[in-house]
């Protein structure tokens, strides 16, 4: 068995790891305003209050989902050899400070991994296969859009909604060559945060990327087209329900219907390179990599101007 | 109304004809067409007359002409019928250079006659109903618009750069941007644009990206990919979402459609049942012409769209924003 403790901005986080084999969960420590009313009432002794607490017990694998600003401090409270960390891409705001974790966390021995549910959705995973099987043939243009309501605080559009598609955009598709993007914030009447980017990726293999991110509507939506000169395929998961319900309330369907989820299917990997010693599926430099996409995009943003990269480095 | 048609080079126009010819109030009087085969065989089908000699089909008492020549020959046409004092319903682009936009625009003023460009898109109802709700300001202010409009490669001329002057960024960004001018009585501040040949051996580009800023500070992106494949159940689409403070729309102008599974075939096929926005057009540029009133889509809006298309291959071509230049009239 593994021994979790989980850093969770949310109870969701905790309600996932229970689906997880294999897995013990030692302790739950909440960030500041989450309801620990919502955490199951046979895991209410294990809340703890500090990261301090933490290191502490015994503790194997530490599940670090707050966002990417308060990351590198969380982190280098945890530096306790033989300690293993996971998080969810982005690592950090920004690429050079992703790469600064790395190397603390391997100068005191403590095992950093980075994750991203689109590389485990089955739909990506499909798309991906398509890609690599040249079923698509030379590729073109791919259109890829991902939306949720807006978080409501001081949040980043381009490292919450960007990076984990930015990854896969890499991941897929190769080295980005090139990025442009604009960018813009309003408020609604109400008082309430509206935010929308558009970017659009040059891979090094010449494919286009069109990205839209939006923090402008109400649920989470992604969707992709990709296109070659051997076909297409799109995806939509708004499309992609496979129950729909009408009237009936109380009938709360999740967002994937799946035996196992994306989420699942990712944390079920965590647990097996920790316990196998595998290797990740995403690597030091691809999450590196992710950030620094995101970089230029922002870059890009703030210039008006493409900015260009070679080998993932912003010239 | 007696209504000739120079070329049926451009698709468009069987469709213009039949509206004309569906039109009670019109005449399709004549027809003019390099290729006298295909002048010949359209005459026929439409019931018209194939003039061999464009100098006397302008001669005639018709009191318009529909261009729909290649797009490099616009010009040529729209002169000659200008001079002849006949009013034009030219096919998009108004040209392929932006001064013989403006050429073409001040022979026409100069002659006085109506220069109307065929943007049908603003004649789809769902377009037009966007219209009135985004005017009406019911999605707040607006603050972003992600539109597309693809197509399947069209072959022939299209992609002979002599005629058409471009390939899919020629074709299909001026349907947009003349969209959103219209709806956003807005004008284009810069533009960033790639462009490729990725899909085809071909000479002209069949797909890009184009990015680009609004005066008001609007984001936009225009997809003008020929990158729908041959198995797509259509040639191609028009769609724009459009983002505002208080809600987000998206529009899909051929979303009205039937959809055919067609063994005979062996193919998909969308079979459009919304208004012909074709005939919206023409009878509009018919409604002008006996009105003598302005045209809805100016010469003007012709000329803007194509600065937009020309900033953008500059912007490809230097990999940096340009800002736009607007010309003078």
């Amino acid at each position: 068995m593994i021994n979790l403790a989980i850093i969770s901005e949310n109870h969701e986080r905790v309600h996932e790891w229970m689906k997880i084999e294999h897995v013990d969960i030692a302790a739950i420590l909440l960030t500041e305003g989450v309801d620990s009313n919502q955490i199951p009432k046979e895991l209410k002794h294990k809340l703890v209050h500090k990261p301090e607490d933490i290191l502490s017990m015994d503790v194997d694998l530490v599940d670090l989902c707050v966002p990417a600003q308060v990351k590198p401090d969380m982190i280098r409270q945890l530096y306790k050899e033989g300690l293993h960390i996971f998080t969810e891409t982005p690592l950090a705001t920004d690429a050079n400070l992703a790469a600064t974790l790395y190397k603390e966390c391997k100068d005191k021995m403590v095992g950093l991994y980075v994750g991203n549910t689109i590389r485990f959705s089955p739909e990506f995973l499909e798309a991906r296969k398509h890609v690599e099987n040249g079923q698509l043939g030379r590729t073109g243009v791919n259109r890829i859009s991902s939306k949720d309501k807006h978080p409501g605080d001081n949040a980043d559009i381009f490292l919450e909604l960007g990076a984990p598609v930015f990854d896969w955009l890499y991941w897929t598709f190769g080295e980005v060559e090139r990025v442009i993007a604009k960018q813009v914030q309003k408020q609604r009447k109400d008082g309430s945060p509206v935010e929308y980017a558009l970017i659009d990726l040059r891979h090094e293999d010449q494919t286009f990327s069109h990205v839209e991110l939006s923090w402008a509507g109400s649920e989470k939506q992604m969707s992709f087209e990709l296109t070659g000169n051997q076909g297409m395929l799109e995806n939509d998961s708004k499309n992609s329900q496979p129950i729909v319900v009408e009237g009936a309330a109380d009938i709360a369907l999740e967002e994937q219907i799946l035996g196992k989820t994306a989420i699942q299917r990712e944390l079920d990997h965590v647990v097996q390179v920790i316990k196998q010693s595998q290797k990740p599926i995403v690597t030091t430099e691809d999450a590196i990599k992710a950030v620094k996409i995101t970089d230029a995009v922002k870059k890009s943003v703030s210039t008006g101007q493409p900015v260009e990269l070679k080998e993932g480095v912003i010239l | 109304m007696k209504i000739a048609i120079i070329s049926f080079a451009h698709m468009h126009a069987l469709s213009y004809a039949s509206a004309l010819v569906n039109n009670p109030e019109t005449e399709l009087a004549g027809i003019w067409d390099e290729d006298q085969q295909r002048g010949h065989k359209m005459a026929e089908q439409f019931g018209s007359t194939y003039y061999a000699d464009l100098d006397q089909l302008l001669q005639s008492d018709i009191d318009a002409v529909i261009v729909c020549s290649e797009n490099v020959n616009h010009k040529k046409h729209v002169l000659k019928a200008a001079s002849y004092q006949k009013h034009i319903l030219c096919e998009k682009p108004i040209a392929t250079e932006i001064n013989d936009a403006i050429e073409m625009i001040n022979a026409c003023n100069e002659h006085d006659v109506i220069l109307q460009v065929a943007y049908p898109v603003r004649f789809a109802p769902s377009i037009q109903k966007v219209n009135e709700i985004i005017k009406a300001g019911k999605i707040g202010e607006i603050i972003a618009v992600n539109a597309t409009n693809h197509g399947q490669m069209p072959g022939g001329w299209f992609i002979e750069r002599e005629l058409s002057g471009g390939g899919s960024a020629t074709d299909h960004i001026v349907h947009i941007m003349d969209l959103l001018r219209w709806m956003l009585e807005d004008e284009v501040r810069n533009v960033y644009a790639e462009f490729d040949t990725r899909f085809y051996d071909i000479q002209v580009e069949d797909c890009g990206q184009v990015l680009l800023e609004l005066e008001s500070g609007v984001i936009v992106s225009i997809d003008p990919s020929w990158s729908r494949p041959q198995t797509y159940p259509t040639w191609g689409d028009v769609t724009m979402e459009v983002v505002g403070t208080e809600g987000t729309l998206s529009v899909d102008a051929f979303k009205q459609h039937n959809l055919f599974y067609n063994d005979k075939d062996g193919k998909v096929q969308q079979q459009p049942w919304s208004e012909d926005m074709d005939e919206g057009l023409v009878n509009d540029f018919i409604a002008c012409v006996k009105e003598g009133r302005k045209p809805f889509i100016t010469g003007e809006d012709g000329l803007r769209t194509l600065e937009v298309v020309k900033a953008a291959y500059q912007s490809d071509k230097q990999k940096e924003t340009v800002v736009l230049t607007r010309h003078q009239l």
